[in-house]
């Protein structure tokens, strides 16, 4: 017989997986975009989930942070139930959506104290993170520009800046490095890097296998809103590189012809 | 070129089928009665002059309202004209099959079935008239939908200056204050109906329609009819070259947009986040100050502050062009009014943005309150000081606690009924960070507006009811006690409708989302999203959807123009008849015909509601029964259950 969800007390919480999904399940019509994924992201991992495109990554992700309500099933961050305890829950979260908006007629620095204030931090720590996220993002050039005219890349960023400021224990990343320069990429592996060192835990999207064989310690290969492996990078790679593994399980949708007509 | 039309025609077919909703089926019966009342013109036992002068402002006012519809009607919804930026079309080919997109629809066949009035007209005159009709109904119909078009495309060019926006919130409000009050002006001529019918409009306006391009048309078949074929000639040759000139200045506008974005204006100076800095240093502080800083920089909320402050203004000055002060005093009560009906849509203009609120601890009850706030703030001020400036400036003394109290009780009304209305009903328009053009910015929400005019209204019954028992016993204290009164129906209506909606933000924030998410992207047939008042509706027979349908189209007649209107006039000691039946009656029944109507009307929108209550309810019990039926099948219980 299974237990009752636990009681998030602060020694359970401590022991507890940083994320995990149970049984969660999401039907749109006559589509199964997400069909009873299981998942456990392991405190202090950096943990990289992969799928091709419509895999249900982003869907999956969304209720496992409490933006969208799942048909089945429910996920606990660090013991917490997202969807039973959601003001706990998301104290321990950050979380960087792909593709939402956000007020879009204010500065980025502007953003940042409007969320570190909703969060209920005092002026002084707000001030403080603002500054030195803005300065450590390369954002605080431009405080005269709307979120609206940020490029792409700056999106990200701002995006990760949110997701970081009330210093939350998971950080759940969709697609983070999508757009971003190299140089910013760099600087952003470097902040994940160092949150992870010191503690925290990552689960991040992504479709570019290098990237996530490079930064990542755990995998999940998720295809047609179903998990095909999941581990640790070396069990799901198994001695081969993440990218064939990957093929592998998928399968590759081969035409065999190419594009003969594309010279 | 034909093919792009083609495809562009099937491509907004398409859209257009898969966002076919209650709303729009709606307006589209609506515009479909309204063109066949415009085709029965021409059945009228009128002369032929008077005919001409009759269809002639009946297709004006066509083609303004296709003109101003995709403003009003969430713009954003099907083809943009983005979508094609990176082809290698030519902007007038592009301009081209985007109207040819545009002419398919509902609103444009409502208007070719009013347009062909033109033709009709021509072939009770003759077969030559009637040709010319043919030809003018074609081109006035495509004069119509290009306007709207190149409307749509101007206004949002224009909003991306201060000035444009500016001006454009300026015609708005003359739009809204002119359907408002512009018939205290033209009334004398509506109560000489019969003159009308047997001599047409009066000359000035009659030549004046006849020289607009909008009346070219039916001036080209009454020219025909005379047989003067080169007028007619000329006017249809003019209507050609308008449309071609039209069209060229529209393509040219379209790739003008192609290369911009949306940004409004830019920041001009000042301390970074000053705004934070000031305000108090807490969730309910930053969510002001996140507010206030939209309501300043966003093009269409900004936009929105004007229409409301303008049709104030100008229903307040329209009356003195003769010589009517009487209204001025409640011009501040108006701009709250129209404040509170276009404010109706917050969260839907916000958009995805709702996922910050969501992930943020306790931040929804912050959200909401904070909204309040801020719209009190901005709205406060504009309506208490319109409110003292013009009535110290139409010298009635007497009005200080009437309108005082009715401006502080809609205020309350108006802050409470906003949220309430913005998290129940939002009607999303092209996503915050996708717009190009800011009048995409909210879907269609005329029913909401209308209903938001009659609620903030209604607010101030309370209000009103003590005032006039003051002035009924000559009691200046009893008038005076209207302004506490004011105060706490006005505090308790904004607290506890911001509470319920704090309430259902939190419980339902997820689907709220998911709602707003899919905003302007029409869904593909059987998803199934579709909100359980769509699927009762469905599951609803037939008989019932008809009595539904005739109930909410009619309820406003006895209850706004029959009930609630000579109920004010009255009240206010005005002598104007106008079409209020009650007015017409001898003394002693006028009361009850206007409590009647009014009994009516409300009566006529209970039937409705309690059918698709009773309609929710049941799907809702169906929605269950299936549920358990699918849980106990499972296979997984199976299984469980067998061990």
């Amino acid at each position: 017989m299974h237990s009752a969800t636990p009681l998030p007390d602060e020694h359970a919480t401590e022991r507890a997986p940083a994320l995990e999904l149970i049984g969660l399940t999401k039907t749109f019509g006559p589509t199964v975009a997400v069909d009873h994924v299981n998942l456990t992201v392991p405190a202090g991992s950096f943990f990289g989930l992969v799928g091709p495109n419509g895999a249900g990554k982003t869907t999956a992700l969304s209720m496992a942070v409490g933006l969208l309500r799942p048909d089945a099933g429910t996920a606990r961050t660090f013991g917490v139930d997202v969807w039973g305890d959601p003001v706990r829950a998301k104290e321990l979260l950050g979380v960087l959506p792909d593709g939402l908006s956000v007020p879009e007629r204010l500065t980025g620095r502007e953003l940042l104290m409007y969320l570190g204030l909703l969060r209920g931090m005092d002026r002084e720590t707000v001030e403080a993170r603002t500054q030195s996220l803005l300065e450590v993002l390369g954002l605080d050039t431009a405080e005269r520009t709307l979120l609206i005219q940020y490029s792409a890349g700056m999106r990200k960023k701002i995006g990760l800046a949110t997701a970081m400021l009330h210093n939350p224990r998971l950080l759940v990343l969709d697609e983070p490095f999508e757009a971003v320069d190299p140089v910013s990429a760099y600087t952003v592996r470097k902040i994940l890097d160092q949150f992870v060192a010191s503690g925290g835990s990552v689960i991040m999207s992504s479709h570019v296998m290098a990237l996530v064989e490079q930064i990542c310690d755990h995998v999940a290969i998720i295809a047609s809103g179903r998990v095909l492996a999941t581990g640790s990078l070396d069990e799901v790679r198994n001695g081969r590189d993440l990218e064939a593994a990957f093929i592998d399980l998928v399968g590759l949708h081969d035409s065999g012809e190419g594009l003969p007509w594309l010279s | 070129m034909a093919v792009l039309t083609r495809t562009l025609i099937r491509m907004s077919l398409a859209t257009q089928r898969h966002g076919w909703r209650g709303a729009i089926r709606f307006w589209t019966v609506v515009g479909l009665a309204l063109a066949i009342g415009t085709l029965a013109l021409v059945s009228l036992d009128a002369g032929r002059a008077v005919k001409t002068d009759l269809l002639g402002g009946a297709l004006t006012a066509w083609t303004l309202v296709l003109a101003l519809g995709p403003v009003f009607g969430g713009g954003g919804r099907g083809i943009r004209p983005e979508h094609f930026a990176l082809l290698p079309i030519p902007p007038r080919r592009l301009a081209i099959g985007l109207l040819g997109a545009a002419l398919v629809g509902a609103g444009p066949l409502a208007g070719l079935l009013a347009f062909a009035s033109l033709a009709v007209y021509g072939f009770t005159l003759g077969a030559g008239p009637g040709l010319a009709g043919i030809v003018a109904t074609l081109l006035q119909w495509l004069l119509a939908v290009l306007l709207a078009r190149l409307v749509h495309g101007l206004m949002g060019a224009a909003m991306q200056t201060r000035l444009g926006m500016e001006l454009v919130g300026f015609q708005f409000g003359l739009l809204f204050a002119l359907l408002s009050v512009g018939w205290f002006v033209i009334q004398p001529v509506v109560l000489q109906t019969h003159q009308l019918l047997t001599e047409g409009w009066p000359p000035l306006l009659s030549s004046l329609l006849r020289a607009l391009p909008t009346g070219w048309g039916v001036s080209a078949v009454d020219a025909a009819a005379r047989g003067a074929w080169g007028v007619t000639l000329a006017a249809l040759a003019g209507l050609i070259v308008l449309i071609a000139v039209l069209l060229a200045g529209w393509g040219e506008l379209l790739v003008q947009r192609a290369r911009s974005r949306s940004t409004g204006y830019t920041l001009r100076s000042g301390a970074p986040a000053r705004l934070f800095r000031r305000l108090p240093a807490t969730p309910l502080g930053a969510v002001i100050a996140k507010e206030l800083l939209s309501w300043s920089r966003d093009p269409w909320r900004a936009l929105e502050v004007r229409v409301a402050a303008w049709t104030g203004l100008l229903v307040g000055v329209i009356p003195l062009l003769i010589g009517w002060r009487d209204i001025l005093p409640f011009v501040g009560m108006v701009v709250v009014v129209m404040g509170g009906a276009v404010s109706a849509n917050l969260y839907a203009l916000d958009g995805s943005a709702l996922w910050q609120t969501l992930l943020t601890p306790g931040a929804a009850r912050h959200d909401v309150r904070g909204r309040q706030i801020a719209w009190l703030l901005l709205f406060g001020p504009l309506a208490l000081g319109a409110t003292v400036i013009f009535t110290a400036l139409s010298g009635a003394s007497w009005a200080w606690p009437l309108v005082l109290s009715l401006t502080l009780a809609t205020l309350g009304g108006a802050a409470g009924l906003m949220v309430y209305f913005a998290v129940n009903f939002p009607s999303p328009g092209v996503d915050p960070h996708l717009r190009r053009n800011p009048m995409d910015s909210s879907g269609e929400t005329t029913g909401e507006a209308f209903a938001m005019l009659f609620l903030v209204s209604l607010t101030a019954v309370p209000a009103l009811a003590v005032v006039l028992q003051g002035m009924a016993s000559e009691s200046a204290a009893l008038q005076w006690a209207a302004v506490p009164v004011a105060l706490l129906t006005g505090g308790l209506l904004a607290w506890g409708l911001g509470r319920v909606a704090a309430d259902r933000l939190e419980r339902t924030g997820p689907e709220l989302l998911s709602r707003l998410q899919k905003g302007a992207t029409p869904q593909a047939p059987g998803e199934r999203t579709v909100s359980v008042l769509d699927r009762a509706w469905k599951a609803l027979p037939a008989s019932k959807r008809l009595v539904v349908r005739l109930c909410y189209g009619i309820a406003w007649l006895p209850l706004f123009p029959q009930g609630l209107a000579p109920l004010v006039f009255k009240l206010a000691g005005l002598d104007v008849k106008s079409w209020f039946l009650a007015l017409y009656l001898p003394a002693e029944y006028q009361w009850p015909v206007i409590l009647g109507m009014i009994a009516l009307g409300v009566v006529l929108m209970a039937i409705p509601t309690a059918i698709l209550r009773q309609a929710v309810q049941d799907q809702r019990r169906r929605d269950r029964a299936a549920a358990e039926q699918q849980y106990r099948w499972s296979p997984e219980n199976l299984l469980e259950g067998g061990e």
